[in-house]
């Protein structure tokens, strides 16, 4: 932790002291939260800011640890499947690193007796398992359940394809956006495990009155930051992507997009860049 | 033996002397953070050795007896051992006080007679 040489008041410093005793993931984020008060500076911005922070779902290692147990019980004792023909999937596409496959590596030290090779880096390796074969497709986070329901589709797909038609589907994820999650279990019938169920920030929290005022004061919020970064638009990420409104991060990991941008989008209205509370990767 | 981190024993001192003290009297002396306090006072808290209230913080009896025990550790500082030049990369001869008030600042000229002088490496 650095000291602080910036000037500061004395009602701001208790304010923000105070939030890092009740968010504790905050203590390690001194920098960013003394920046994000100094970006919002009114009451209402503040308040809302110190709410959302207070609702965040933040995991680091040890949470981790506790849901790749989570997993193995429910893999061997509810699902009881065997190392024998169960094949874990990142549902990446993409030769680059992403969630996904950062997640399929930490269950490996849960599963110790497993080998290598129930544990694959992408989909495209399911034309190597048997028919008969366990595919528990594995996903960092689920959004809007889009993605996850094009790789269902894909998968299952491929393995009438390939008339392996006796091989099962699962689905397992850190956390997923509870309206995403239903949207899976609309359209498939697979064994569907994720550790955290989390609500829009914003919609699923605040009473009927209040909500429509909160989601106007963030969009308010949204036009301190810039229209545009590379390539991509603000305006696509919204409340976050697909207007998730979510409210979720693992130390170490890339933050989902769907997260609200407040949090993460890199450059302000003028143009310069900012200290964001997360990096997308 | 616990090992202090400085702005701990700056608090613990500071608490020792005056019992409650005002959170934002930490960043003015010692540049503190929020984060720093907020750390000090949640671990401290759990052990009963200090209440926030209010902006304040206040040490307990039991963390009055705490410093009391871990004085040593919280009012000494600790020897910085890379500061520390090793014996046998000292200079042998020592020059006196008036010896050194004959060389004149970077003259390097003047510190290679003395050092013939007196016969050093």
């Amino acid at each position: 932790m650095k000291r602080d040489n910036r000037e500061i008041d004395p009602l701001t410093f208790k304010e923000l002291l105070e939030l890092s005793m009740d968010v504790k993931w905050l203590i390690r984020y001194n920098i960013q939260l003394a920046t994000i008060w100094n970006l919002f500076k009114g009451d209402e911005e503040r308040e809302l800011i110190k709410t959302l922070l207070g609702r965040f779902t933040y995991l680091d290692s040890g949470d981790i640890m506790q849901i790749t147990q989570k997993i193995r019980q429910t893999v061997i004792e509810s699902w009881k499947l065997e190392s024998t023909n169960t094949f874990f999937v990142a549902t990446s596409d993409n030769p680059e690193a992403d969630g996904s496959q950062a997640f399929i590596q930490s269950l490996k030290n849960n599963f110790a007796s497993w080998k290598e090779r129930n544990f694959n880096n992408s989909v495209s390796n399911i034309e190597d398992f048997d028919n008969n074969s366990n595919i528990v497709l594995v996903d960092d986070f689920i959004g809007s359940g889009k993605t996850a329901i094009r790789r269902l589709k894909w998968v299952n797909d491929k393995l009438y394809e390939l008339e392996k038609n006796k091989s099962r589907v699962y689905f397992i994820a850190i956390a997923g956006m509870e309206e995403g999650i239903n949207n899976i279990n609309k359209e498939f019938y697979e064994e569907l495990f994720v550790a955290h169920k989390l609500h829009k920030g914003i919609s699923d929290y605040f009473s009927d009155s209040e909500k429509g005022k909160m989601l106007e004061l963030m969009l308010t919020m949204e036009e301190r930051l810039g229209a545009k970064y590379k390539r991509k638009k603000l305006r696509d990420f919204s409340l976050g992507y697909g207007k998730s409104e979510a409210l979720y991060t693992v130390e170490a990991l890339s933050t989902p997009n769907n997260v609200f941008p407040v949090f993460w989008w890199p450059v302000l209205a003028d143009g310069t860049d900012w200290d964001t509370f997360f990096k997308r990767l | 033996m616990r090992n202090f981190k400085s702005y701990e024993k700056e608090i613990f001192r500071e608490l020792y002397k005056d019992k409650s003290v005002d959170i934002y009297f930490f960043y003015e002396k010692y540049g503190l953070s929020p984060a720093h306090i907020a750390k000090f006072i949640l671990n401290c808290r759990e052990k009963d050795l200090v209440q926030y209230s209010d902006g304040k913080i206040l040490l307990t009896q039991s963390g009055i007896s705490y410093v009391d025990e871990n004085k040593k550790e919280i009012y000494l500082d600790s020897i910085t051992r890379w500061k520390k030049i090793p014996k046998n990369m000292k200079l042998e001869i020592q020059p006196t006080i008036e010896e050194i008030l004959t060389l004149s600042n970077n003259d390097e000229q003047s510190f290679l007679q003395y050092k013939e002088k007196k016969g050093a490496d």
